[in-house]
């Protein structure tokens, strides 16, 4: 037993190993933070589990691919992608808050929950409608190809832009949050909606606001995914999965929370692929149902 | 009789930095109607809480007929013998008048864990006397949630009462009603207590009300006793009429 | 007399009537309507809104597929276990899961119920040897008579007819009643003696039974059972069932389940956008009908 144990751990010895791993967990971290902040802003704010954030990351990759086809392996298109992605998914998150969301939020649970489910399946339906059954792949911009070399080990490039790219976010969040009225609102009422509106403060223009940000960071994340991952269908109902885990770890409603659980998760998910390949995946949940019943607030929630 | 119904020895209980009850000590004798008075703030409702299980005391016992039941949640201290109405009126809102009555009886008899029987007559004639008794008779098959606020309050105390507690415990019972609606209300309760015998605890604001009905007052001051006695000695006290009786006397 | 005996008539004779395929989808419904209504016990008089129920029709239907594939029993052994099994199997998973979700209540509650039915998911995906992984199971159909729709349908009726009774007698009696008051204010039923915790976790294990024996007489009509029925999003079927039919009768997500399987077969037959209809129906359902159809009905009546 203790021999299996030492056997799987062999890899640990190895610094590039771990490097790389590290990396690779970190930089998966950063995606999993851009479509985790924007769940949990979303349930702090409309109280609302967004089960169709999945979808939104999807259709963030998807316009990525039909923009970068236009001029692909270019800066130029990536650029394009980026900036197209998040504001096409703000313009669609919206769309959504205000023609559905914004009419059931008195309705009991189950209808919320409900018509996010149905947006999971008319989503994943006109993504198919769309771009197609195949898998669609995002080709790397020649800038951001190859490796970089520090501390004598090589990194791939790409995968340390996306760290710098999450850092860069986290800090826009909470520069926005934290130095802004408009996110002073947000945080307020995380903690307190009845309260916000007491103030005059006009909720409901918030409210889409926070939801076409949150839209807008998953459509983001999924253009900075799309050179990595395979964007097919079925996409939009994975990646949720790991959003959950994250924002439960971290707290509903906070960021700092996102940020750290993800990170959390990512560098998890790379190592526990090298030691115990599918019991990682069974850690995740383990853990995710240890958080609820011990601290249900997560790390950084508010407590109820 | 000499063992008092209801001992409460220094109970405390802080939130954060706020210390909502600071040590207070009661004893209510069997037959007691009690009042517990006090200006807001004064702890009234935190105490009805950490006293019935809802919130964990940080120190102090509370001692029901001579047993300890500190920190016992509410369903075990409401099989003790122990009742308690809201200040907010607290009624099964989906379901009618008799059917609120029936479910608290049910669960008395213990027949809550029955899975076969239909449980709709169970009851219903024991059901009827209560809500005739808490002057509800007509009102048997409306819809608790639709009953008018006095009305869900005599509800509320219907359904503590079937439980056929020997203490009740009564958060603000005429809370939200208009002067003389307040009277008729405490007298009910006070009459219908006296009638089955059970010993009475409640937090008031209004001092018609209390000199009214109560057998023996206490009144709290942030967190902690500040007096006690008949309603006669309470009301001569300085302490008294400075904090509390100077704003209404 | 005659609104018992009509539906009943109905359901004892539908086999003479329908061809295979429809007596398929007749099952199919039978089985979804005790799934939806064992949901609703949940939902409707219970209050308590899960998004891992999937997990108890997902087990049932493993269930019936490890004792008929792994136990290495005779084939018709197997097969008349396989009711009790599920049942048993679904209770004890319910037990375990039940016991930890409900020591928290509303939103963290449901994502419990969420993580423990993502882990039996991953587990079936894994465990290779035993659940088949990612092709799930397959050879599942009932020996002799029963493999025939006709016969296989008065089988699932025989033990879907009791199952549905003996709901109906649960939620009727003083254990329904206390689950009712219970949902209608949980710290008031507190106080009258009530302890809300255990109230909950027997209607949970009740509930996820039943959702079992509903998995696994589905699985022994198709024949398999897929990993697929323990992905989150099956856990979608049960509340749209029951919020379509109408989560404030006890029928009511039986009508849903009907209602919900037919319109599936129609519309699959036609497109394989299938999930793009029915996200159209339930966002025309949660904004147009939010009483669902019985409760639309009701009103038609009044």
């Amino acid at each position: 037993m203790i021999d299996f144990v030492v056997q799987q751990l062999a890899w640990a010895q190895n610094p590039v190993v771990v490097a790389r791993q590290l990396l690779a967990g970190v930089s998966n971290g950063m995606l999993l933070f851009l479509i985790s902040a924007g769940l949990s802003l979303i349930f702090g704010v409309l109280r609302v589990i967004n089960f169709a954030h999945g979808a939104l990351f999807m259709f963030g990759a998807l316009i990525a691919v039909s923009l970068t086809a236009l001029a692909p392996g270019t800066t130029g298109g990536f650029v394009a992608a980026l900036i197209g992605a998040s504001a096409g998914l703000a313009v669609l998150g919206a769309a959504v808050e205000t023609g559905l969301l914004r009419r059931i939020y008195r309705a009991p649970h189950e209808y919320q929950l409900l018509l996010t489910f149905a947006l999971v399946f008319i989503l994943g339906d006109a993504a198919k409608l769309i771009w197609g059954r195949e898998d669609n792949s995002v080709q790397v911009p020649a800038l951001l190809t190859g490796s970089a070399q520090a501390f004598g080990l090589t990194f791939p490039t790409y995968r340390l832009f996306l760290i710098v790219v999450g850092i860069a976010v986290a800090i826009g969040l909470w520069l926005v949050l934290h130095r802004t009225r408009w996110g002073i609102f947000v945080r307020a009422a995380t903690i307190d909606r009845g309260m916000l509106s007491a103030l005059g403060v006009n909720t409901r223009r918030l409210f889409t606001a926070v939801f076409a940000l949150g839209a807008a960071l998953a459509g983001l994340g999924g253009a900075l995914a799309a050179p990595i991952v395979a964007v097919g269908p079925g996409l939009h109902v994975q990646v949720i999965i790991d959003a959950f885990v994250v924002v439960v770890i971290g707290g509903m409603g906070s960021v700092l929370g996102a940020l750290v659980a993800s990170l959390l998760v990512g560098i998890v998910n790379a190592f526990g692929i090298l030691a115990i390949p599918g019991a990682a995946v069974v850690l995740t949940f383990a853990l995710m149902a240890v958080v609820l019943i011990v601290r249900p607030h997560g790390l950084f929630g508010t407590p109820e | 009789m000499s063992e008092p119904i209801l001992r409460i020895e220094g109970l405390a209980k802080r939130f954060g930095g706020l210390e909502a009850l600071g040590g207070v000590d009661l004893s209510v004798a069997r037959g007691d109607f009690r009042a517990i008075i006090g200006p807001n703030g004064a702890g009234k409702s935190t105490f009805f809480n950490t006293m019935t299980g809802l919130l964990r005391p940080d120190a102090g016992r509370v001692i029901f007929e001579g047993r300890d039941v500190t920190g016992e949640p509410p369903h075990r201290l409401a099989r003790r013998g122990v009742g308690r109405t809201f200040q907010i009126t607290s009624v099964f809102q989906d379901l009618n008048a008799l059917e609120n009555v029936q479910v608290s009886l049910l669960a008395h008899a213990r027949r809550n864990w029955s899975v076969w029987p239909a449980a709709s007559a169970m009851h219903a004639g024991r059901a009827r006397e209560l809500l005739a008794l808490v002057g509800l008779a007509a009102s048997a098959g409306r819809l608790a949630g639709t009953l008018a606020h006095g009305d869900q309050k005599r509800l509320e105390l219907a359904i503590a009462l079937a439980s056929e507690p020997r203490l009740l415990l009564l958060d603000e019972p005429t809370a939200g009603m208009a002067a003389q609606e307040r009277l008729e209300s405490i007298r009910l309760v006070h009459r219908v207590a006296r009638e089955l015998g059970v010993s009475c605890v409640f937090t008031e604001h209004d001092m018609a009300v209390v000199f009214a009905v109560a057998s023996h007052i206490t009144v709290l001051h942030q967190g902690r006793v500040l007096a006690e006695g008949t309603p006669a000695e309470v009301r001569a006290r300085r302490e008294v009429q400075q904090v509390y009786l100077g704003e209404a006397a | 007399m005659i609104r018992v005996a009509l539906p009943v008539l109905l359901l004892l004779g539908l086999p003479f009537a329908l061809s295979d395929f429809w007596l398929f989808i007749a099952i199919e419904v039978l089985a979804f309507a005790l799934y939806a209504v064992s949901f609703n016990v949940l939902l409707g008089y219970g209050g308590m809104l899960s998004f891992g129920h999937a997990a108890f029709f997902g087990v049932g239907g493993y269930a019936a597929a490890i004792l008929i594939k792994q136990a290495g029993l005779p084939g018709g052994v197997a097969f008349a276990l396989v009711p009790l099994v599920a049942l048993a199997v679904s209770a004890a998973f319910a037990l375990l899961i039940g016991y930890f979700s409900v020591q928290r209540s509303g939103i963290y509650f449901a994502m419990l119920t969420f993580a423990f039915q993502m882990l039996l998911y991953t587990i079936a995906l894994k465990a290779t040897s035993v659940t088949g992984g990612d092709d799930g199971m397959t050879g599942l159909k009932p020996p002799g008579l029963l493999a025939k729709p006709f016969y296989y349908y008065y089988f699932a009726l025989a033990l879907i007819a009791p199952a549905l009774y003996v709901l109906y007698r649960m939620v009727n009696s003083p254990f329904g009643f206390t689950l009712r008051a219970l949902r209608a204010n949980p710290r008031r039923v507190q106080y009258i003696g009530v302890n809300v915790r255990a109230h909950q976790l027997v209607a949970f294990v009740i509930s996820g039974a039943f959702a079992g024996l509903a998995g696994a007489l589905f699985a022994l009509s198709t024949g398999n059972v897929f990993p697929g029925w323990l992905n989150w999003t099956a856990s979608a079927t049960p509340i749209v069932m029951a919020v379509l039919g109408g989560v404030h009768t006890f029928l009511g997500p039986a009508v849903g389940a009907a209602v919900y399987v037919v319109l599936e077969v129609l519309i699959s037959g036609r497109t394989e956008y299938w999930p793009l209809a029915m996200g159209v129906i339930i966002v025309a359902l949660v904004l147009l009908m939010p009483e669902g159809l019985s409760g639309f009905a009701r009103r038609k009546a009044a």
